[in-house]
């Protein structure tokens, strides 16, 4: 076994990971579990399964009045505001009611006989510091970019307690790394049944697929990454996106831009600087995910590489 | 005052001063209506002109989660916060909504006209002083429990308080948790029929320490872990759980023994990682404490067991295991049900009757604010309502007190008799 502090919790649905290379020590120990303590913090206040969350509360109330919140998820919600503007709608957290129209979200409050949304979900006061629904039965779900953002609260925890070097990820598919490991530029990271790895440090990676969940519709498979503009679930056909991964400055910017990449099939321009994606279309079977008209990267000036057929980069 | 010999009390403050017979009177003829159970799901307190304003002491991982649910409640508004460590107080301003900062609760109370309440969730030893001046000032007051960590301290706060005008909170959350409240009307009304035991664990997985953003805040951060302040995991832990059978039962201990050990985290420490205590009622029932930092394995519960049904509590649920035997009620039927392996748990819900006539009793599992929520939504509606506090100062000085003394007898490794009248003392 490696020397370092690991430490795992189950959140959001899925297993968070934090390791921290080196000496062993109290004192990393403790600074370990107050990462993954916050992770769990976030997991409470985000989740849209806990009825007492505080997105359970903006959507029970957040139609009827405005709803008061603290900095950091005015922040979120800021950020999240942002990234839909900027997507132009790929990127969206008023979806609850459309997952529950997919059968991802049973318990998500529903539009009922109202026209299907135009516009943004929700609206912020920043000197009050509110946000508002604007619409009666939309339900923000925060899937797509609570575990990045849990996992940048937890790095700030781990670099407030100077550690120098630590690798988190929420379920493998949202990543941090602080610095890099031992005699190393980074930490390699690889996408699953690919070639391509990416090394990190002092960067984020959110990667988003379509056939990261899956349901059985009466059409077919539908996957759990919803188009906001339409309702519709990204296809998962030969004209979708399998899979965008996304390196950003941070896991939340990370999460939020592989899942507008999925749904639009690229990164648009009017990402924020810094952002840099590799998107694999669903044309080829993973094995053939390697160049050409499959793969396309956006921005990524040889971030991304192939690991060779004998393992070697 | 009443002192039984089977060491039930009543009265000497206590929010439980409802005598066991009324009350099986009263809660009979509930049960005889074919209601689930009376519905104690109590609504946010209603603003009732400005928001009550609030400084919350002690910006630790409790503090923050008082604010965050604080943040829900908004009857409320976070005046002001205080914490001596920089960082903490600059990320808690940060957060608030133009909250003032004080490093210093001295300079904190001398703004005392800004806010009507104030929280206490600093480092168990440091919440006399804070209570006292809080108090003094006239300012109502929710505690953090245990209230002190020792019974001397624990004492002058619950004085205090009883001499005070202002309303005095322990943060002995299982009285406002309304599954606790359903859970104990069964308990209250017999379905358990003769206590057999009872039990409370607290299992975790963590070391108890706390990263400091500078070497030297590292044992001021550290006080549980400091064998000269800390009150262990009994008393840190087992405060609240403790309380739960006080309430339930009536009754108050004449023992209690231990042991404990470092059994996984041997780095120096000194407080014992794994515990466990057994407290003795004059008639021989027993409640055994155990907690652990070294395993997470099923977490907190409380189990009363009875001679017809046990009674699980875990927080937000709650569920009650009856025997074979056990009489059984006509509202059995439409009950929701969970397995736990060989056992069947009928769920307990709180609100159920509602929820039943609407059809949507599955949804009522768990609760739908946190415990914690529920505690200071109480606390508020004391102030702003004067309903009496659901968890008095008395209540806090017992179960503080028998925390202390069950730490007490596992660092000493003594049995330590226990005068009823110390823990009736106010």
């Amino acid at each position: 076994m490696e020397p370092g502090v690991r430490v795992a919790c189950s959140a959001m649905g899925t297993r968070f990971e934090i390791f921290i290379p080196g000496e062993s020590s109290p004192g990393r120990l403790a600074a370990a579990e107050a990462a993954i303590e916050e992770i769990q913090f976030w997991h409470g206040r985000l989740s849209l399964f806990d009825r007492a969350s505080f997105v359970s509360h903006i959507n029970a109330h957040g139609f009827d009045r405005p709803i008061r919140v603290d900095g950091d998820i005015f922040e979120l919600l800021s950020l999240c505001e942002r990234s839909r503007v900027e997507s132009e709608g790929a990127f969206d957290i008023a979806v609850g009611a459309w997952m529950r129209e997919l059968g991802f979200r049973e318990d998500a409050p529903s539009f009922g006989d109202d026209p299907a949304p135009v516009g943004p979900g929700f609206v912020l006061d920043p000197h009050a510091r509110t946000v508002q629904l604007t619409r009666r039965g939309t339900a923000l779900d925060f899937g797509a970019v609570a575990k990045g953002f849990a996992l940048d609260r937890a790095v700030a925890i781990l670099r407030s307690a100077s550690i120098p070097s630590a690798l988190l990820h929420g379920g493998t598919s949202s990543v941090v790394a602080i610095g890099s490991p031992p005699e190393a530029e980074g930490w390699a990271v690889g996408l699953d049944n690919s070639p391509w790895h990416v090394v990190l440090r002092d960067r984020a990676l959110g990667v988003s697929s379509p056939f990261g969940r899956t349901l059985n519709a009466g059409a077919g498979k539908v996957g759990h990454i919803v188009d906001p503009r339409t309702g519709q679930s990204t296809p998962m056909d030969r004209s979708g996106v399998a899979l965008a991964a996304v390196t950003a400055e941070s896991a939340a910017l990370a999460d939020t831009w592989s899942t507008a990449a999925v749904v639009l099939g690229r990164l648009p321009a009017t990402s924020p600087e810094g952002v840099t994606a590799l998107v694999l279309r669903n044309e080829q079977k993973a094995a053939a995910w390697i160049d050409g008209p499959y793969v396309d990267t956006f921005r990524s000036s040889g971030e991304w590489s192939m690991i060779s057929e004998e393992g070697g980069a | 005052m009443r002192n039984g010999k089977d060491g039930a009390w009543s009265g000497g403050g206590s929010s439980t001063e409802l005598g066991r017979r009324d009350f099986l009177v009263q809660a009979a003829s509930v049960v005889g209506a074919m209601a689930l159970m009376p519905d104690v799901l109590p609504a946010a307190p209603v603003i009732r002109g400005a928001p009550m304003r609030v400084a919350v002491v002690g910006l630790g991982r409790q503090g923050r989660a008082i604010i965050a649910e604080l943040g829900k409640i908004e009857a409320t508004s976070v005046a002001a916060l205080c914490d001596s460590d920089p960082s903490r107080l600059e990320a808690g301003v940060r957060r608030s909504n133009g909250a003032a900062g004080y490093a210093d609760h001295r300079a904190l109370l001398e703004k005392a006209a800004d806010f009507d309440a104030i929280i206490i969730a600093t480092p168990t030893h440091l919440h006399k002083d804070i209570v006292l001046a809080a108090l003094a000032a006239g300012k109502h007051v929710y505690c953090e429990a245990p209230l002190a960590h020792t019974i001397e301290d624990a004492e002058a706060i619950a004085k205090a308080a009883r001499g005070s005008k202002s309303i005095f909170f322990s943060g002995l959350d299982a009285r406002s948790n309304p599954v606790y409240a359903l859970a104990r009307g069964f308990f209250r009304t017999d379905a358990v029929r003769d206590t057999v035991s009872l039990h409370a664990r607290w299992h975790q997985k963590n070391s108890w320490r706390i990263p400091a953003s500078e070497p030297a805040r590292e044992k001021a951060f550290n006080w549980r872990l400091d064998k000269e302040l800390s009150i262990g995991l009994p008393g840190e832990l087992g405060t609240i759980q403790i309380d739960v059978f006080n309430w339930y039962t009536e009754k108050l201990p004449v023992r209690v023994m231990g042991a404990g050990s470092i059994r996984f985290h041997k780095d120096g420490r000194e407080v014992d990682d794994t515990t466990a205590a057994t407290f003795v009622y004059p008639d021989g029932l027993t409640l055994t404490l155990e907690h652990t930092l070294a395993n997470s394995y099923q977490g907190r519960f409380e189990v009363l067991h009875g001679s017809n049904a046990a009674i699980r509590l875990a927080a937000t649920h709650g569920w009650m295991f009856k025997e074979a035997d056990a009489p059984t009620q006509g509202w059995e039927v439409y009950a929701n049900r969970q397995q736990f392996h060989r056992d069947e748990g009928i769920t307990l819900i709180a609100g159920a009757t509602k929820l039943a006539e609407q059809g949507k009793l599955k949804e009522g599992v768990g609760l739908p604010n946190s415990p914690l929520w529920y505690a200071l939504a109480d606390f508020v509606r004391s102030v702003t309502e004067g309903k009496p506090p659901a968890s008095s100062a008395g209540d806090g000085f017992r179960a503080t007190a028998m925390g202390i003394l069950a730490n007490r007898a596992i660092t000493t490794g003594s049995v330590i008799e226990i005068d009823p009248k110390m823990l009736q003392s106010v």
